[in-house]
Parts: C-alpha cells; structure tokens; sequence
C-alpha cells in the first residue's frame, strides 16, 4: 500500500500553484465577481500544457483532477471540466474519429470552443437522460431541457446525451442553431439553458457506437465526481486554511479566540472532513485508473462531497463570525461555490439512495 | 397540560393573516424583491410601516397606557410569526426592544418625542452594539461618551450596524467608566443619525444583506438622548438580547417555506408518471424537515408559555436559539437538495427558489454567531442547566 504521491505529481502541484497566483488575488477575483470565468487563464494553462500533455496530445486526467484541486484551492474563475473531461477524453474513449482537428483547433485558439450540455432539471442521475430523441429519416428529433451547461453560450459545439429506444447516445452538435439562455447563479459560474425541443441530431454527429452511450455517459459521471470532489478537496483545504490562521489572530475576551476548545474543536472537525474527502478521493481515483469498477466508491465520494462541502462552509463561516460574511474576506465566494458544487450532478441525499439500492439488492 | 393554541389565539392569527394580505399590495411585494431594499427602507415599506402604526399593529408588548397592545408573550410570539412568513422586514429590534425600553427608561423627551413616534410607525432604529474588536466580548466596547457641557461627547466606530443606512437613530452602547469593571462603565444613547459627526460605510455580505461599519465623530447629545442611568447601559442591553434570541428562531418562516415546497414537488412531474416528491429521499428529506419544525415549534412554544408564567430558564431561551438556529441551516440544505440546481438558479419560473429559499440559505449562517453565539449558549446550558463548572 502506498498513500504518498508521486515526485512528479508534486512538480505538477507546484508549478500549477505558481501559475495560479496571478490568478487568485482578490483585486483579480473582483474582475469576475459577476461572471466567473477567464478566457485569459484557459489560454495560459493550455500554454504550459495542463490541459492537453503537448508531446501526446493526450489529455492526462491525473493531472486535470490535481489542476481541479489547486482551481478550487485558489478559487481562479474556470471550470475545465465539461471541455476536457466531458468532451475531450470522452471523445479520446469513444470510436469518435475527429479528436485530432478539435485538438488542432483548441491548441491554436485556445478557446472554450467545445462543451457539454448534460444536466436536466430535476434529473439527479446524468446517467439516465430524460431528453428524448425520436427516430426519424433525418436523424433524432429532439425533446426536452439541459440546465448548468458550462460555457454554452460561447462555444461552438456541445456534447448532449439523449435517450431513445435502443438506449442511450451522444452527440457532439454545432450551437449556433440551438436555443441558448445563459442562467443567472449564485456563484456567478457561466451556466445556460438549452432549449432541444424539435432539434434534429443527425446520425453523423452521433459519437457513440450503439450500446456504447450508456458505457460512456457513466464514465463521464465518474470524471465529474471525481473533479467535483477533486475543487472541493482544494476549497475544504483553503477554507480550513483560513480558518486556522483567523482564529488564531482574532482575539476577544483577551485571548485568541482559538484557544477556546469550542472553537478549535470545531476547526479540528472540518480538518476530520477534510482527511474524509481526501481518502475517499484518493482510493476512488485509484480505482478509475485502474479500470476496476468502482460504482460504488462514486456514489459515496458523491455523498461525501455534499456533506464535507456543507459542514466546512457553515464551519468555517460561523468560526469567522460577522468576517466569514462580508465580502472584503475572501471566505465568501468559497461558499458560494462550495454550495454549487454540493448541488450539481446529484446531491448527497441522491447518492446515498442509489448507494443504498446498490448495496442492498444488487450486490 | 394543553399544547395548542386556544381559540382567540387562533383568531388573532387568521386576523394577521387576513390583515397581512391586504398590508402587502403589489407595490410592496415589488419593492421586497428588490435587493437595495430586503432590509426595507423603501417607501412602500415606510408607508406600510405607519399604516400599521395607524391600525395599533406596533407596540404589541407595549403598556395599553402608552398606547401599547400589552400582548402576552405568546401572542406575540403568533405576530413574529406571521409577519414573518410575509417576508416583510418589520422593524421588531425598534418596536419591540428598544421602544418599550425607551418608553420605559428614557426621558420625558425621548418618551414623548422618540417612543411616540415609534409607535406610529415613523422612527426607525439601528442597533449599534459590535465593534471591530468587540463582537462575542460586547462588554469590551470601546466607544466613548464622554461628559461635555450639559450632555455628552461621542466618539467611536461601530461595525455591522444594520439598518443604519436608512435609520432615524442609532441604539449606541458607549463606555462612560473606564475606571469599573468592564460590564459596568456602559451606557445606552439615542444617537441621531442627521447629526453631522455621524457618517457610514456600507459592509456588502453573502447574503446580499448590506450593513453598516458607523463612525461618531464628536457627537454631541444632550442628557435627555441618556435611556436609563448612566453606567447601567449593560442590563438594557442584555435584556434586549433576550428578547431578540426568540424572535430569530420564530418557526414561521421555515413552516412557510416547507408547506410551500412540499405543494410544489407534489406537482411537480419528474418524468411521464412521476412528480419530485414520489422520489425516496425526497420524501426523506422532506419527512426531517418536518420533524426539526415540530421539535423547533414546541420548543418556542413552550418558552413563550414559561415567559408568561414566569417560569422561563435561561437553559431553554439558549436552547432555543442553538435549536433553531442549527436546524435552519440543515433545512435549508434538504430544502434545496430537492429542487437541486434549479435552487441555485435564480429563474422567474420558479418563484419561490427565487425569492426566498436561496436567499435564506444564504443569510442563515449569521444566526449561529450572532445574537448571542451558540458556543456561549452552549456554556449557559452546561452552567446553568447541569449546573458543571464555568468554561472560562
Ligand atoms: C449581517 C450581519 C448583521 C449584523 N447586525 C448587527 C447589528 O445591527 N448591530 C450590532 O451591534 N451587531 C450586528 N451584527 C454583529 C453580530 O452581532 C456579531 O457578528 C456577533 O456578535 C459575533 O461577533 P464577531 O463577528 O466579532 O465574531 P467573534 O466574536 O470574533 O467570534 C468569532 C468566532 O469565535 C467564537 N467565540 C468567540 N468567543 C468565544 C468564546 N468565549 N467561547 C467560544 N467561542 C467563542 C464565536 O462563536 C465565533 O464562532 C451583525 C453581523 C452580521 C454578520
């Protein structure tokens, strides 16, 4: 057994931290208060190679969960995961032959040009889309709702999934016909809406094998766990962070108010959560790059997630008093994005139903 | 034993619910969603705000000879609770704490200009308490009043003093002893905000709830702006504070939350056969949500009953305010695993997300630390309650 990580994820960490300074500041972070998302540090990271390893053109997805991490530590205003995860390694995965020119073109323009459009209303499991498609001569004719689709409203193309008859598919289509509403979110993240009723999917943007969606589509749920759990790991850790250092300094009754036990406790409680998340994270990740099936381990990282999100948040902001609040400490967009993360793909109570059906009738 | 409401209490509730629904016209309910107002202050808010006073619906637990409606505790209890699920930011810290307490201890001119003109609906108070280093630690206040001429000096900064944007008059707690004991050297002043040392700084927080850093500036007030004897400032004070804790944990809101949400996920379709609340842990989630509020209401429930028995402990006002403070927060969380990502969503179609769930669970945290936080209410019950050895 071995839990220490590797020289060369460390160098990764580092260099990744390095880069992220300049994108964390607080008068930075400002700039994007009302829209969080930074074209200027895709750009960036794409230069240094973090998105898509420059001598393979491959996307590594050791290296997108430790870039997850050190986003959600700094709380920098970009989610890579619907472009790479979603789409590229799915695209990698998948008997989709146009990987190479969307390579191409992502490394020249450096844009946020290709996204997914999965999330449904009140759907808690990607896994089984509810938007319809009807066999017809021209294709799938579409019905029905995406929310939380990141980036729509600047990219190219989207990656949706859809049910029919014969199961589950994907396809890759071109936007610019599509009804799109960008949503206003709490954590200001760039969502949309994306209207499919009547939309026709032609069979050559399908990218999938029949009986291969649903293959696809559960692997794509894994990677967003896994990422999901990957910023909240990077946000537990910062929120924590912050919460030592504050409560070390703030004084009241003539003593730092962390040397009081009700407070420390509390503080050792996130650091508990923390270690929680972090174990559950490693052995999930472990297992996905083994191959090995790890439905199961989704699921509770999934219900973990939610928890562990929940409890550091109202921690760390009750440990901070009225500062946890007010917008001149940094706290408040972690918790802003701690809730985002908690509620999108399912909730922890979702997730710990399908664990429990799981885990009793099928297993 | 008898844990329901009697009839006439019933009454009045259906009498402030019919009477609410008349109060909140379409202008109001406009000006409630707008954010710059979520703490009130607009002018429908200022009007609905006299119409009250106009219909004797201010000065509830007042003396009936100033004019007063000298509601039992429970009664009152029902009046927090239905304004509350209005959504209406009534003024309760001006017309029920400091009101009755300057009504009561202030001078001939405060209770005749200042307690009067609260209970017409026409002044508004904010509550200036915390500093920048005393928060918890409230006795170690530093702001000073010191004696000048015939009244007294002020000087100071106060922090998170909601309200004082668009209040009359600060409730300022100042140090007027520096020589006694902490506790012992504070004094209560009615601090007019038009008086040119006076200035603010808006403090914007999660909530999109906006409050106050307050700055005194050679102030100068005359003895009549004095509420109580001088150094005697603590005991209104803590008194206020004991009279705040229950109205923050006031079921009303939550209950009107989770009856609205319910209704929704019951019609609600999911997919072709099924609505949102036919899904298990919906109806998990929804089943706790419903056994906190049962406990939460007893809970207040039986402290306004021991209020008016005088039979209340101090272990049940602090549990109270831990209770429903620390419910509020799982609520919220099951309320919006339910509605999902549509909660984080601020979407016209789902007006309820909209208005009022999201936005709650936003503001809760601040109940846990403010008001008396839950680590101290913690100390009170092991102290007084189970009668163990003080913390510090
Ligand atoms: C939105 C908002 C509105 C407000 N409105 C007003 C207002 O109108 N007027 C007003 O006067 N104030 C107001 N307050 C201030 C509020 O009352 C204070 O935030 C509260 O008293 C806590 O003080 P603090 O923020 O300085 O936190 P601190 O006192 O610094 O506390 C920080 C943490 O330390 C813990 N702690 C402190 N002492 C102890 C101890 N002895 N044992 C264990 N734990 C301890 C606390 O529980 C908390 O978790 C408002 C605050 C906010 C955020």
């Amino acid at each position: 057994m071995d839990f220490s990580s590797s020289s060369e994820e460390k160098l990764i960490r580092e260099s990744l931290k390095k880069l992220l300074e300049s994108f964390s500041s607080e008068d930075y972070l400002k700039k994007f208060d009302s829209h969080r998302y930074d074209p200027a540090l895709l750009s960036e990271l794409i230069d240094n190679g973090f998105l898509v390893d420059q001598d393979t053109n491959k996307i590594n997805f050791d290296v997108i969960k430790i870039l997850s991490e050190e986003l959600g530590y700094s709380n920098s205003p970009l989610n890579p995961s619907a472009l790479v995860s979603d789409v590229l390694i799915t695209l990698q995965e998948s008997s989709f032959k146009g990987l190479s020119e969307i390579l191409k073109d992502l490394l020249s323009n450096k844009l946020y040009s290709y996204t997914s459009a999965l999330n449904e209303p009140l759907n808690f499991e990607i896994e089984s889309p509810k938007v319809n498609g009807k066999l017809s001569n021209k294709g799938y004719e579409l019905s029905g709702t995406k929310i939380l689709s990141y980036n729509l409203d600047i990219a190219k193309k989207a990656l949706i999934s859809f049910i029919t008859d014969d199961g589950v598919y994907l396809a890759l289509i071109e936007t610019d016909q599509l009804e799109i509403t960008t949503l206003d979110v709490t954590s200001k993240a760039p969502y949309s809406k994306l209207n499919l009723d009547g939309v026709i999917v032609s069979k050559e943007s399908i990218i999938n094998k029949s009986g291969e969606g649903l293959y696809l589509l559960k692997d794509i749920y894994a990677r967003r766990v896994l990422i999901q759990a990957s910023l909240a790991r990077g946000m537990v850790l910062k929120m924590l962070e912050l919460t030592a250092a504050y409560t070390s300094e703030r004084e009241q009754f003539d003593r730092p108010i962390g040397s009081f036990q009700a407070v420390s406790h509390r503080a050792a409680n996130m650091f508990i959560d923390h270690q929680e998340l972090d174990l559950n994270l490693q052995q999930a990740s472990y297992l996905y790059s083994s191959g090995s099936d790890l439905e199961n381990q989704i699921l509770n990282l999934k219900y973990i997630t939610g928890n562990v999100l929940h409890r550091t948040s109202y921690a760390a902001q009750h440990l901070h008093g009225g500062m946890g609040v007010a917008k001149e400490y940094p706290l408040w967009r972690y918790c802003l994005s701690a809730k985002e993360h908690e509620i999108i793909n399912g909730n922890s109570s979702s997730a710990l139903e399908a664990l429990s059906k799981n885990i009793t009738l099928n297993q | 034993m008898k844990i329901e409401l009697t009839k006439n209490q019933q009454k009045l509730k259906d009498e402030l619910k019919e009477y609410f629904s008349s109060l909140l016209n379409k202008e109001l309910l406009s000006e409630m969603s707008d954010p710059q107002f979520f703490e009130g202050g607009g002018p429908e808010f200022k009007k609905a705000l006299k119409i009250m006073g106009r219909d004797g619906w201010i000065g509830l637990s007042w003396p009936k000879e100033f004019g007063g409606k000298e509601f039992t505790p429970i009664e009152q209890y029902i009046f927090v609770e239905e304004i509350m699920r209005t959504g209406f930011p009534f003024p309760f810290l001006t017309t029920e704490s400091v009101g009755p307490m300057i009504a009561q201890y202030g001078s001939d001119w405060a209770k005749e200009t200042i307690a009067k003109s609260i209970l017409r609906g026409e002044t508004i108070f904010a509550i200036g308490y915390s500093e920048p280093n005393a928060g918890t630690d409230l006795a170690s206040l530093k702001t000073q009043a010191l004696p000048d001429k015939e009244g007294f000096k002020i000087n100071g900064q106060k922090i998170w003093t909601s309200l004082a944007n668009y209040a009359d008059y600060i409730w300022l707690a100042a140090r007027t002893n520096n020589e006694v004991k902490k506790h012992k050297g504070i004094s209560m002043f009615i601090v007019p905000t038009d008086n040119d040392g006076f200035s603010y700084t808006p403090i914007q927080t999660l909530g999109d709830v906006t409050t106050n850093m307050t700055y005194y500036d050679d102030i100068y007030v005359s003895k009549d702006n004095l509420v109580g004897e001088l150094n005697s400032g603590w005991d209104l004070i803590t008194s206020q504070l004991n009279l705040e804790r229950l109205a923050l944990v006031n079921h009303g809101p939550v209950d009107e939350l989770y009856h609205q949400l319910l209704s929704l996920a019951k019609i609600t379709k999911v997919d072709s056969k099924n609505v949102l609340s036919d899904i298990d842990w919906v109806k998990s989630n929804f089943a706790k949500i419903y056994s906190g509020l049962e406990t939460l209401k007893l809970i207040c429930w039986k402290q306004v009953w021991g209020m008016e028995n005088n039979v209340l402990s101090m272990t049940d006002a602090s549990l109270a305010k831990i209770y429903g403070s620390e419910y509020f927060i799982e609520a919220y969380r099951m309320m919006m695993e339910i509605f999902g990502e549509l909660s984080i969503v601020r979407d016209d179609s789902l007006s309820i997300l909209n208005s009022r769930l999201e936005r709650m669970y936003r503001t809760a945290s601040i109940l846990t630390f403010g008001g008396g936080t839950n680590e101290v209410q913690r100390d009170i019950i092991s102290m007084a309650g189970l009668l163990m050895p003080r913390s510090r």
